[in-house]
């Protein structure tokens, strides 16, 4: 039986959420550490994508990233209000933020270790490491995506990796 | 060669873990946003090609004037003195119908959807359906699950300005959904 328009236009959409959905969340709690705050953050870009696409832009990895991105930029002033107001009730009422992977049972604590290793980044170096590692982009296109040099995305993601590495042998001594 | 900052352990062991999934919500959420962003794209690109229609045919229309024309007074006064018809001024600037319902009188007109309109004579209508959607299946109360599509039409009126014998095209969007019955075997 042939597929309505409506049918295989959602058809598409569970693909891309499929494939894409978890990595775009992460790169978008990296943007605010409301998770639902995040969710809007990834539900603007794929609808902008989508009108990207209808336009006859080609799939690109990158665009998508780069939507969320800018979306978080442009509601920057409200996202770090909200941001003060949210860790400052969370830290109130001792609330556990939600994880940001979903690690197999025998691993979580050392997957613990390595979030809050990841975690314990600066802002400009996390983002490069989940673009480079979950993203899957290269430093060239890391740094499209952010803004800066390749050069600047890999200086920054090996020094990620440095702090990371030192912060993991320390919690591990 | 290794340099100090390379680490391809923790790289590999930053690989393994898999990120949070988004929440079902999430793909309704997309999905919903998407349909209304094409349901919208559609009634405007509509709207565009309707509107561009109506431009050209009042730019077009008056520069070939039809020779069967009748004079805006037949069709507005059909009286024979010419004096004032009250029914029509009443129309003309309420700019709905009115006094149809009245009794008429020999020699009276009474303003009807096909007859002349202030100097505008109806030409025609016509609907076009340009879209269906099929907005998916619906579990209602009831036990019989229905199927709810969504039909968009764009009604249009052509009316002939007699002075200036120019058409104008009204055009009316217009939303159907209608739901049908799903017999489950």
């Amino acid at each position: 039986m042939a597929m309505t328009e409506g049918e295989q236009h959602n058809l598409e959409w569970r693909e891309l959420l499929e494939e894409w959905g978890a990595r775009l969340l992460l790169f978008a709690r990296q943007q605010t550490p409301e998770p639902a705050e995040a969710e809007d953050l990834v539900q603007e870009a794929l609808v902008r994508f989508w009108k990207a696409r209808s336009r006859g832009a080609a799939f690109e990895p990158p665009l998508l990233f780069t939507l969320v991105r800018r979306i978080a930029i442009d509601r920057a002033r409200q996202l770090h209000r909200r941001r003060v107001q949210q860790e400052t009730l969370a830290a109130e009422a001792g609330v556990n933020r939600e994880g940001w992977f979903d690690p197999p049972l025998e691993e979580r604590e050392r997957a613990a270790c390595l979030e809050a290793a990841l975690r314990g980044l600066p802002g400009e170096q996390r983002e490069v490491v989940v673009l480079r590692v979950w993203g899957g982009l290269t430093f060239e296109q890391v740094g499209e995506t952010l803004a800066i040099s390749p050069h600047t995305a890999a200086s920054r993601y090996r020094y990620a990796l440095g702090h990371m590495r030192k912060t993991l042998n320390t919690v591990l001594a | 060669m290794k340099t100090p900052w390379d680490d391809p352990e923790l790289e590999a062991e930053l690989r393994r873990l898999q990120p949070r999934r988004p929440s079902q919500m999430l793909a309704a959420r997309v999905e919903q946003a998407v349909a209304a962003e094409r349901r919208a794209r559609r009634w405007r690109s509509g709207w565009l090609v309707l509107a561009a229609a109506a431009v050209l045919t009042a730019v077009l229309v008056p520069l070939t004037p039809g020779p069967s024309a009748p004079h805006p007074a037949e069709l507005v006064d059909p009286r024979a003195d010419g004096s004032p018809d009250p029914k029509v001024a009443t129309a003309h600037s309420d700019g709905v119908r009115q006094g149809a319902d009245e009794p008429s009188h020999p020699g009276e007109t009474t303003l009807t959807r096909d007859t002349a309109f202030a100097g505008y004579t109806r030409l025609g209508e016509a609907n076009y359906l340009y879209a269906a959607e099929d907005d998916g299946i619906l579990f209602a109360s009831s036990t019989t699950p229905l199927r709810r599509i969504r039909y968009q039409y764009l009604d249009t009126t052509d009316w002939r300005d007699e002075q200036a014998q120019a058409v104008v095209r009204v055009v009316v969007p217009r939303e159907d959904v209608v739901l049908v019955p799903l017999h489950v075997y």
